[in-house]
């Protein structure tokens, strides 16, 4: 009984369009979208997509645009006045260097980080005069040897920690929230599959009430066939991201199914608890648990990236009831953190709130009976 | 006037849900862009980068550095330990973790110094900046050091004198306004939800009226044809209005939009017209689709052309082949349109003229839309 149901629940969801839909096509649908907004972005918060240009009428700032240049962050173009402020007034240029009697002015649209960029490199370039200046003056007849050495060479009194190799684009956490999404769907589907078990929800749910078939068998197969489906799906979309459209996301290892799967497995049985706790038409359940995953997806970053971690740090328990957190979370943990700790959390926390949901769904099902339906 | 009442009575029992849930993720999300602050200023503001300092020195040349380096940045504190240090710069609450070791400040001193250990990323601009910041004060300090005898007080003096300097910032409308405010980002979000709800509201009720049976019996009663489309129109009208009305109560309430200045008005008229092209957007929808598909449809086509006009990331950020799509896009001319009036402070005709030809296109693509559903009627109702 339970692969004749198991199989033929598995045919039905697959032949359902709109089951189909949303399982498959719109979650690639909307990852083919941020990808087509977002995947630009990581490569933007460099100082190459720093445009300026310089304005030199009066020829007194040839020194100075040496230097400029030479620091070689910008891509900067001598040009002027008239053609300086259309660059502005178009987008083309995030500032304008005007240089008149040898002294610098600085002209800006808005205030943001690009700005604040070129602002420092001129700031340092004029500190730097002042300092060689001053030094000039306190030691006017000593030995330059090593100050023109110093000026000459980019002194650095750091080291970096890191280096390149590490994955470190926060653009992820959308797609990441988009995983969660798609995986906290299963839910809404296994509302409609825990109906056909409840007598006075579906004519179905009435037959299987006094078919001579175990409950726990039928209900059984029908988690099963909606795992197959809703793994089906998010594994698609992860070979999507990652190899069609070419997305870091990490590598997709065993773990990173694993705590997929057991994730559709939690998001399942969350849907098979609210169908069965929740009086009222499948409409109305299926209206609450679509506002329980988007409320949980927003807050996980599928809106916004940066108020996952906004949430996290004013309500760090958030990242330990809220699904989609949980789901991301685990998926961040692979991608990026070197210790594996956060991923086995938040694993052991699905995995559990799957068990307690399924057995409290198991509970509340058992000896279910109708007077009159 | 009984097609207009019935029209209610289907939007209540039909999308009263959907339009409730609609408002309720829009209103949480909103919340989330409050916590982005207005710009307005006369003035050049420097963007401090945020970074995390561990010190594990004790010395009078370690103690000023930190001062000089606690002005120029913001401070975010974590706990030490590697987790709390990946989690903050993963999620950018810092973008550079400072580690001085001990020792450090006898050692630069005296003429061999140690590294600062820095933990950011190669390629983050916040991380550069910090970077830059740091270095700036340690090489000018090495300078002096080098080529002067100067005692540590008397170089340290200098340096502060010479760090002071700082280059002369002018304003092009000598008052700046950001389009990348928490009010402006709410403006261009509107869009998503305008389009959301009035394709739910609008393909619910038309559905409802266009099934075979009810279309039947409409033909045969009294009522004129001119009438009853009369009615339904006024009834999307009315939805229109309420919703237009709903979005900017949400404005004002959450964002304190001012209906009394130019740029609240500009904004405003914005918005209202996109409601114009949303609703004949939604009408031509219901009009070529069926109404199981009409979720899934909606879905793709808010969602869709929502990020690609730049509602949800910044237009300047969008690639060349994404602004192509603008053609057919309405939400990327709503979204220009705004755009134009949140980065000036004047608003001439002459200054803003890109606004209003972003409006004109928009009732463009109201005309087109309302055109396109207007044949595909007449086309089904001559085929039956």
């Amino acid at each position: 009984m339970f692969f004749r149901t198991f199989k033929y629940k598995v045919m039905r969801n697959f032949k359902q369009k709109q089951n189909i839909f949303w399982t498959l096509f719109f979650p690639i649908i909307l990852a083919t979208l941020f990808y087509a907004t977002f995947g630009n972005l990581q490569k933007l918060d460099t100082l190459d997509g720093v445009k300026v240009a310089i304005v030199d009428e009066d020829n007194s700032g040839e020194h100075f645009i040496k230097t400029f240049k030479d620091v070689n962050v910008f891509d900067s173009t001598v040009t002027s006045q008239s053609k300086a402020d259309t660059m502005m007034k178009d987008g083309k240029v995030t500032a304008i260097i005007n240089i008149k009697n040898s002294e610098v002015e600085l002209t800006i649209k808005e205030n943001g980080m690009s700005e604040t960029i070129v602002k420092t490199i001129l700031d340092k370039i004029s500190q730097t005069t002042s300092t060689v200046t001053n030094i000039y003056k306190i030691n006017p007849t000593g030995d330059k040897t090593n100050l023109n050495k110093l000026l000459g060479e980019q002194q650095s009194f750091t080291e970096d920690d890191i280096g390149e190799s590490k994955n470190n684009d926060p653009y992820t956490i959308f797609f990441f929230a988009l995983i969660a999404m798609t995986i906290l769907s299963a839910s809404m589907t296994s509302i409609y599959s825990v109906a056909d078990i409840q007598g006075n929800q579906t004519v179905i749910g009435a037959r299987q009430n006094i078919a001579p078939a175990s409950k726990l068998t039928l209900f059984g197969a029908s988690i099963a066939a909606d795992m197959v489906t809703q793994c089906f799906g998010t594994t698609m979309l992860l070979l999507y991201i990652k190899y069609i459209l070419n997305y870091n996301i990490g590598n997709i290892s065993g773990w990173l199914l694993l705590i997929c799967y057991l994730a559709i497995f939690a998001s399942i049985s969350l849907g098979n608890f609210v169908g069965v706790a929740c009086k009222g038409k499948i409409m109305v359940k299926s209206a609450i648990l679509n506002a329980i995953c988007l409320t949980s997806c927003g807050v996980a970053g599928l809106f916004a990236a940066q108020a996952k971690g906004a949430i996290e740090n004013k309500i760090p328990v958030i990242a330990y009831i809220n699904p989609a957190s949980l789901i991301s979370d685990g998926l961040i943990s692979l991608y990026y953190f070197d210790s594996m700790q956060m991923y086995f959390t938040r694993l052991a926390i699905l995995t559990g709130a799957g068990i307690v949901l399924f057995l409290t769904s198991c509970l509340i099902l058992r000896r279910q009976k109708y007077e009159s339906i | 006037m009984r097609v207009f009442k019935t029209y209610f009575k289907i939007l209540k029992n039909g999308a009263l849900v959907a339009i409730i849930i609609n408002l309720a993720i829009a209103v949480l999300i909103a919340t989330i862009f409050m916590s982005i602050p207005e710009e307005n200023n006369k003035s050049f503001k420097k963007e401090k980068p945020t970074i995390t300092i561990f010190n594990n020195d004790d010395s009078e040349f370690t103690d000023k550095f930190l001062d000089y380096v606690e002005k120029n940045t913001k401070q975010f504190k974590i706990e030490n330990n590697t987790n709390a240090k990946q989690k903050a710069l993963f999620y950018r609450d810092t973008s550079c973790i400072v580690t001085i070791p001990e020792g450090f400040g006898d050692a630069f001193v005296s003429k061999n110094p140690i590294n600062l250990k820095l933990e950011k990323f190669p390629d983050a601009t916040n991380g550069n900046i910090a970077d830059i910041i740091i270095n700036n004060y340690l090489s000018t300090y090495n300078m002096y050091q080098q080529s002067t005898n100067l005692s540590m007080d008397e170089i340290i003096k200098k340096i502060d004198a010479d760090l002071s300097n700082s280059t002369k910032v002018v304003l092009e409308n000598n008052s700046v306004r950001s389009h990348m405010s928490g009010k402006s980002i709410f403006y261009n979000y509107s869009c998503f939800i305008i389009m959301t709800i009035l394709i739910v509201s609008i393909g619910t009720v038309s559905f409802s009226f266009r099934s075979k049976d009810i279309k039947r019996r409409i033909n045969c009663s009294t009522m004129s044809l001119s009438n009853y489309n009369m009615q339904i129109g006024l009834g999307h009208f009315v939805v229109s209005l309420g919703m237009f009305f709903v979005v900017l109560t949400l404005g004002i309430v959450m964002f304190d939009v001012n209906i009394a200045t130019t740029a609240g008005m500009l904004h405003i008229l914005n918005m209202f017209i996109f409601v114009l092209v949303a609703l004949n957007l939604a009408y031509l929808l219901s009009s070529v689709v069926t109404r199981k598909s009409l979720d899934a449809v909606a879905n793709v086509v808010v969602l869709g052309s929502c990020f690609l006009g730049g509602s949800f990331v910044p237009q300047e950020f969008l690639g060349d082949g994404v602004k192509a799509t603008a053609v057919v896009n309405p939400v990327y001319w709503f979204v220009k349109a705004n755009n134009t009036v949140a980065s000036v402070t004047d608003y001439s005709f002459s200054n803003i003229k890109d606004y209003y030809l972003c409006l004109g296109i928009e009732l463009l693509f109201s005309l087109a839309f309302l055109t396109i559903t207007l044949v595909i009627s007449k086309v089904k109702r001559t085929e039956n």
